[in-house]
């Protein structure tokens, strides 16, 4: 899915924009979510940035669609334990019944969840992490955080190509043919996945370290420009 | 004899748990030079170049730059560095960079030049390297071939006087190669010190004015290549073969196609170009 995101934000209609004006839509929007009474803010909400990520930049709707339902299985997950509320009976068991109040929380609850995750969805897929960075930098953030931003990013790859190729191998000898397999192979990846995350990091830093590195990852600003 | 650049005299290392990497390591790598360092997997190669740029630090012996000894202090290692880039042979362990103009002035920016002349470093490296489009792109979605060029690129803008590069042609394809070959002979004229280690034994005979031979461990033979890889026992023991260039030649020189004192043809254009020659020769009823 990483990679989806990644790709979409290099190749959407509005990746020229600048990523100032994105960001700052973005907060506006979610405010917008955040202050107002869910019930008449977050629909609206949800549909401007809907249209917008899917009819302005160009994301295909079935993608759009596809990503959202990992963020949707949680909201309904979680809604779903607010509006039942279990309470012990005298006689020692258990009721569990609809509570309307808590049906009432669960709609708002999951009404500006919605809404908050199509206004995050409409910048990570438009704008790429470098220019996101670019803004955060001009925002003044600490350095440390950034560098912190950076790597994860850059690592996050580095790991889901790792694993796709170790889980591709696994398959490939049959490791996820059956319930149990699958499980055994699941557990055996993760054990090498952290072995193997550690060694990179070593390799990194000694990749580095051939660079000069002090513990500081000094590099040009993000708005620098080749051709300057 | 030319003047030495970098030298490893009586290098001995050991990885934990005693298996031992390197036994009495002599080699001198002269100013300017090309040199092929030549061993199968697992000889001692990497580990060889990690001490050259103070990664890994002798057990016994030392290791010379300038005609003087390493020190191994914070600022004895910067400085060595900068001047003995090492480009490693996995792309990935150098690019940390989510954009390739930025993980390029990484080097630069450790020297704490200018912001002014780190852009003139990282433009000249991508340059020499021709990747100057690829600037903005993020490096994980280069291909290996590309990652391997910003790798290089990244070291090229520290303007090293001596660059070593590990296995640099493993995973790249003929063109790659080529292009590759092309950018070192640049550097090479420019007048960079190469050292290249490799198994590609016919990459090593056409490219290099050095080689040197390492086998468990140890250099058992530096010299030109053909006086080298003519050396059938030793090639052998090294679990290497001969490039076919020279046994080619070396045929045509037993046949009488080649005069006695007549230089190889080491490429394979050289070769062709050789026998087009030769068969015309033939052709126009001269012997052979």
């Amino acid at each position: 899915m990483i990679d989806v995101l990644d790709k979409l934000s290099y190749t959407n209609r509005l990746r020229r924009w600048h990523p100032g004006t994105k960001v700052c839509i973005v907060c506006v929007m979610f405010a917008l979510c955040m202050l107002l009474p869910p019930l008449y803010a977050a629909p609206p909400v949800f549909v401007v940035m809907v249209f917008a990520a899917v009819v302005v930049a160009g994301i295909p709707a079935r993608t759009y669609i596809r990503i959202l339902l990992t963020p949707l299985g949680f909201i309904i997950a979680g809604s779903i334990t607010m509006a039942f509320s279990i309470t012990g009976t005298p006689g020692g068991g258990l009721s569990i019944r609809v509570d309307p109040a808590g049906v009432g929380m669960a709609l708002r609850v999951s009404l500006r969840a919605l809404a908050a995750v199509s206004c995050l969805f409409f910048l990570s897929m438009t704008t790429p992490v470098v220019d996101i960075v670019h803004v955060l930098n001009a925002c003044r953030l600490p350095r440390v955080f950034i560098e912190l931003l950076l790597l994860s990013y850059r690592f996050l790859f580095v790991f889901s190509e790792t694993m796709y190729r170790m889980q591709t191998a696994q398959a490939a000898r049959l490791g996820y043919t059956g319930v149990r397999e699958s499980f055994r192979s699941a557990g055996m990846l993760a054990a090498v996945l952290f072995v193997r995350v550690l060694d990179r990091v070593q390799r990194l830093e000694t990749g580095l370290a051939a660079r000069n590195y002090d513990g500081t990852l000094r590099m040009l600003p993000f708005n620098a420009r080749s051709d300057a | 004899m030319r003047e030495s650049i970098l030298e490893m005299q009586g290098v001995t290392y050991e990885y934990a748990g005693g298996f031992s990497a390197l036994r009495e390591v002599n080699l001198r790598v002269t100013r300017g030079s090309r040199t092929a360092l030549l061993g199968a997997n697992g000889s001692g190669k990497t580990t060889l170049l990690a001490h050259l740029n103070g990664t890994l630090r002798p057990a016994s012996g030392r290791v010379v730059f300038n005609n003087r000894p390493v020190e191994y202090s914070r600022h004895g290692l910067a400085s060595l560095r900068q001047k003995v880039g090492l480009i490693f042979q996995d792309p990935d362990d150098q690019l940390f960079s989510a954009r390739v103009y930025q993980d390029v002035s990484f080097g630069p920016m450790n020297l704490r030049m200018a912001e002014a002349d780190v852009k003139q470093c990282v433009n000249d490296a991508l340059k020499a390297m021709e990747i100057e489009e690829l600037w903005d792109r993020p490096t994980h979605m280069l291909s290996y071939g590309q990652k391997k060029r910003v790798a290089i690129a990244g070291v090229l803008a520290m303007n090293p006087e001596v660059v070593l590069l590990d296995e640099p042609t493993a995973g790249l394809d003929h063109d790659g190669t080529e292009k590759l070959i092309a950018t070192l002979d640049a550097l090479h004229t420019r007048g960079t010190t190469l050292l290249l280690a490799t198994h590609d034994i016919d990459l090593a005979y056409r490219w290099a004015d050095e080689v040197a031979v390492v086998s468990d461990g140890a250099i058992v033979q530096h010299g030109t290549p053909e006086a080298v890889l003519c050396n059938a026992m030793l090639v052998t023991s090294a679990q290497l073969n001969t490039p076919l260039m020279l046994e080619i030649s070396v045929l045509l020189r037993e046949l009488g196609g080649l005069a006695e004192e007549a230089p190889f043809p080491r490429t394979r254009e050289e070769m062709l170009t050789y026998l087009r020659v030769l068969v015309d020769q033939r052709a126009a009823g001269r012997s052979l």
